[in-house]
């Protein structure tokens, strides 16, 4: 029991921490969002001076001393207020993210899933015929697309798949002729738009989990007990999954489950590259406006989702594996 | 590459800032190369919903949402989409190439004195929602921008004493005397009174349905694309011929890019390297592009500090600066060299003083450049360094915003062009926001800064040069960041101010140009361009170097001009 209140603790102080650094460090970026904006019409062609003027008493940038501009954050956040967006204004920031949040969790989480099973299943198959034909082809031709630069990989596919063969759209979420509804058509046509982003975040992500479970396969592959296993005679499919895998993908789960919070970030290069509807199209549009209370929601819902996820993962751990429980209460 | 992020960043800007920022003269002849036409990829149209459909719709690359559209058309939030530029108008439409003035919603104006302007207002004009437009409206719209100075832009009510509506006419009475500002008051975009009475926060408010005069209303509205459908109450409805409008999010530079050389966009305000390349080839008979000049991008120095403060040092660089060099690889040769005189040419050439050798540009000289240093006193080292008046060795930092990649391959060229008369510059590139502030602030040593491109050059000269905006260093001013004082060119300023006669005007105008020319406040480079590419397949009539009627942006007020000058082919 102390290891989990202990855990939970933990939990608490780093998402005090995590909200404070939230609140400073956007604070300490040069400039304000009115300037951020002028930035971007300073771009279209020379700019007045009162067209700043104008832009700050329209955003009603933030007032008053740091401390009670903190005070005002930490209630405003126990009550999920969020204020309202300056690059999405007049929209409250909550109704952003809650646009942007369900295309993410789908596409980037499904594939993210889709990738640490398949990943983790093809590592294990690696492991266990480590030096044959799959192995040597797979882990080599991985590593490789995991080394690639996202935005080159998706450009390309960009230009071969659907600019040249035109099998797939350029970019978007979903046809343009249509509203997000619970309709066929609707569906039909998101899934159709989520096909090329989600081939190339699984592609570069999928190196990662094969290879990882591969290299950790290898490593219990030589403990004892794996061995008799084998002499006791059990069949290869038993040995491999349930005695190897099983203790091969402890380490494993705590990374998992990271990505797992880290899906609610988003897949900023993705959506970017493809002009999609979630929320790492969200954060590169907060960074670059300077827009304060859509960086703060934004980082907030990341930092707490890893950490929440962390410490589902750290209780998991904690459950299947006794030496961690016994660790903590020895320490 | 980066170029692009620059542009495409501009391009996130839905304008509802009335168009102050636009301006322009041709430079870039259009291509009129005619050739066979061999169709290129027509379409994932359906997909994208790009509307090939029809030949008598458009499909405009301009806005994008990010990456979504919100469904606001309100002209005061700053994230207004860009069609609500086809639905407002103004009072008179102003050509910022040349400052010509057509009338729009106001049929005349008369300056009574030089603190009062009468506009009368057209009649028989309705709002698209049938409710007849009267003088009244436009009165409104100015005291709405007094109650909430958060709209006025331009700083209106800094200037204006009092506005009044009786029968067809308006009357702006000054509270001193401002001649120029004229153009602000041209250019704004006119509210409904029936409409904008009871809206209390108007900034905030979100607008799905805008009420306005001009020649487009909203027709349907999804989150990747809406359309703009013609208003059939238009008040010169005759001479609008393209029934829909048709506006898909944009996207990222790259993609945007391939939309565009597919064929799926018929009109889109982009950077692309090798134009002829990448856009014209694809259909040489239908693609075009029109490039003029929207502003000077100038070197500026900050004239509080040595070397700076001396005008023959910065005559020196503007002779050592090879100017061509970076019109033609930081612009990809799309842009001209600029007149020193701080005009736009050929747009504004009716101001310029015609006794300026070379129309006002420095040519590339260097061993003229060395001469003048000599004369004026510098000296160089053993190593070829130039040294200041105390002996050390000359260097600076020209300072551009992260990311505008053109503007930071011209601080490299400004930066190898100067090593040759033996003065070292670092270029340094903040983020905007920090760039911005060092200049408010006075404390840089060189900067890339672009001004004009405004339709009276009074304007761009105000802000660039009147001394009572050159704050000492230390203290935030939005204009004359260089901190340039002269009295002459102040006292030149004011009577421009407060002439209402050309002649006196044009006076003004080539002394400052003079003083421009003469004493370098600011060293002039190139002319910053208005992208904009078009497809003459379903519609012709759009602006050219010819025929500059507007600069050819999708964005701003030209798109009304345009699009009642494009004709259908037949």
């Amino acid at each position: 029991m102390r290891y989990f209140l202990r855990k939970i603790g933990f939990l608490l102080l780093t998402v005090w921490v995590a909200v404070t650094l939230n609140f400073v460090l956007p604070r300490l970026m040069p400039g304000n969002p009115a300037q951020a904006m002028m930035a971007k019409f300073a771009q279209q062609g020379p700019v007045s001076p009162s067209q700043e003027k104008a832009l700050e008493l329209m955003l009603g940038l933030p007032t008053g001393s740091l401390w009670s501009q903190y005070w005002s954050y930490l209630g405003n956040i126990v009550h999920f207020n969020f204020g309202t967006s300056y690059s999405y204004f007049p929209e409250s920031v909550s109704n952003v993210i809650l646009t942007a949040l369900p295309w993410t969790l789908i596409l980037v989480g499904i594939v993210t899933i889709l990738q640490f099973v398949v990943g983790t299943l093809c590592g294990v198959y690696a492991a266990w015929n480590r030096g044959k034909k799959f192995d040597s082809t797979a882990s080599v031709m991985l590593s490789f697309t995991a080394a690639f630069p996202y935005f080159w990989l998706a450009l390309a596919l960009i230009y071969f798949l659907a600019y040249l063969a035109k099998w797939f759209p350029i970019s978007g979420g979903y046809s343009g002729s249509l509203h997000p509804a619970f309709q066929w058509s609707f569906i039909a046509s998101a899934v159709y738009h989520s096909i090329l982003p989600a081939i190339t975040i699984f592609a570069t992500g999928i190196g990662g989990s094969l290879l990882g479970m591969r290299n950790n396969m290898i490593n219990t592959l030589g403990e004892d007990y794996i061995l008799l296993a084998k002499a006791e005679g059990l069949k290869n499919r038993v040995v491999a999954l349930r005695y190897a895998a099983r203790n091969a993908l402890l380490p494993i789960v705590t990374n998992f489950a990271m990505s797992l919070g880290l899906v609610v970030g988003g897949s900023l290069l993705m959506e970017t590259v493809f002009a999609y509807p979630g929320m790492g199209y969200l954060l590169s549009t907060a960074v670059s406006n300077q827009d304060y209370p859509l960086l703060q929601a934004l980082f907030l819902c990341i930092t707490v989702s890893v950490l929440v996820a962390n410490f589902i993962a750290d209780l998991i751990s904690g459950l299947l594996d006794p030496r961690l429980r016994r660790g903590a209460t020895t320490s | 590459m980066a170029k692009n992020t620059k542009l495409v960043v501009s391009m996130v800007v839905a304008l509802g800032l009335a168009g102050t920022t636009l301006a322009g003269c041709g430079t870039v002849p259009m291509n009129n190369t005619a050739g066979n036409t061999h169709a290129s990829g027509a379409s994932n149209a359906a997909e994208t919903g790009a509307a090939s459909v029809s030949n008598s719709s458009l499909t405009i690359g301009v806005d994008n949402g990010s990456p979504t559209f919100t469904d606001n058309f309100n002209p005061y939030a700053p994230s207004t989409r860009t069609g609500t530029n086809y639905i407002y108008e103004p009072l008179f439409f102003v050509n910022n190439i040349n400052g010509k003035v057509t009338p729009w919603l106001a049929t005349a104006y008369k300056w009574e004195n030089n603190k009062k302007l009468v506009v009368t207002i057209r009649n028989g004009v309705k709002w698209n929602d049938g409710k007849p437009f009267s003088a009244k409206d436009v009165a409104f719209t100015f005291q709405y921008l007094k109650k909430n100075p958060s709209l006025d832009s331009q700083g209106l009510w800094q200037v204006l004493q009092s506005v009044t509506a009786s029968g067809n006419k308006v009357t702006f009475t000054m509270k001193t005397p401002d001649v120029p500002v004229f153009y602000q008051i041209a250019s704004t975009l006119i509210i409904p009174q029936h409409v904008w009475a009871t809206i209390s926060n108007p900034a905030k408010a979100v607008m799905k349905n805008p009420v306005g005069t001009g020649p487009y209303v909203v027709g349907s509205f999804t989150p990747y694309q809406y359309t703009l459908t013609k208003n059939p109450k238009y008040w010169q409805a005759n001479k609008v011929q393209v029934d829909t409008l048709n506006f898909p999010v944009l996207g990222n530079n790259q993609t945007a890019t391939l939309k565009l050389a597919s064929g799926q966009w018929d009109w889109a305000t982009l950077f692309l390297p090798d134009i002829q390349k990448t856009y014209v080839s694809r259909d040489p008979s239908t693609n075009k592009y029109w490039f003029p000049a929207g502003g000077i991008i100038s070197l500026a120095l900050n004239l509080t500090k040595q070397p700076f403060n001396d005008p023959q040092f910065r005559k020196a660089l503007a002779y050592a600066i090879d100017k061509q060099q970076i019109a033609n690889q930081a612009e990809d040769g799309y842009v001209d060299v600029a007149s020193q005189a701080g005009l736009i040419l050929p747009g504004q050439s009716q101001w310029l003083d015609a006794s300026l050798p070379n129309k006002g540009i420095y040519p590339l000289n260097i061993q003229k450049a060395k001469q003048i240093l000599k004369s004026a006193g510098y000296k160089t080292n053993s190593q070829g360094q130039l040294l200041d008046k105390s002996g050390k060795p000359i260097t600076f930092s020209v300072e551009v915003p992260t990311g505008w990649s053109d503007w930071i391959q011209a601080a490299q060229i400004i930066q190898s062009s100067l090593k040759k008369i033996g003065i070292t510059v670092n270029v340094s590139t903040p983020q905007y926001a920090a760039y911005s502030e060092n200049l408010a602030s006075g404390q840089f040593d060189g900067a890339l800064l672009s001004f004009g491109g405004t339709a009276s050059p009074y304007t761009s000269f105000q802000t660039l040069l009147n001394s009572s905006f050159a704050t000492p260093v230390g203290q935030s001013t939005t204009a004359n960041q260089e901190r340039f004082k002269d009295k002459a060119v102040d006292q030149a300023l004011q009577s421009w101010e407060q002439s209402t006669s050309t002649a006196q005007q044009k006076k003004s105008a080539s002394e400052i140009e003079n003083t421009m020319y003469n004493e370098l406040p600011v060293i002039d480079l190139f002319y910053g361009a208005t992208w904009s590419e078009f497809s003459t397949k379903n519609f012709t009539g759009w602006p050219s170097a010819k025929n500059p009627y507007a600069l050819p942006s999708p964005y701003g007020q030209p798109p009304l001009m345009i699009l009642t000058h494009l004709k259908r082919n037949s």
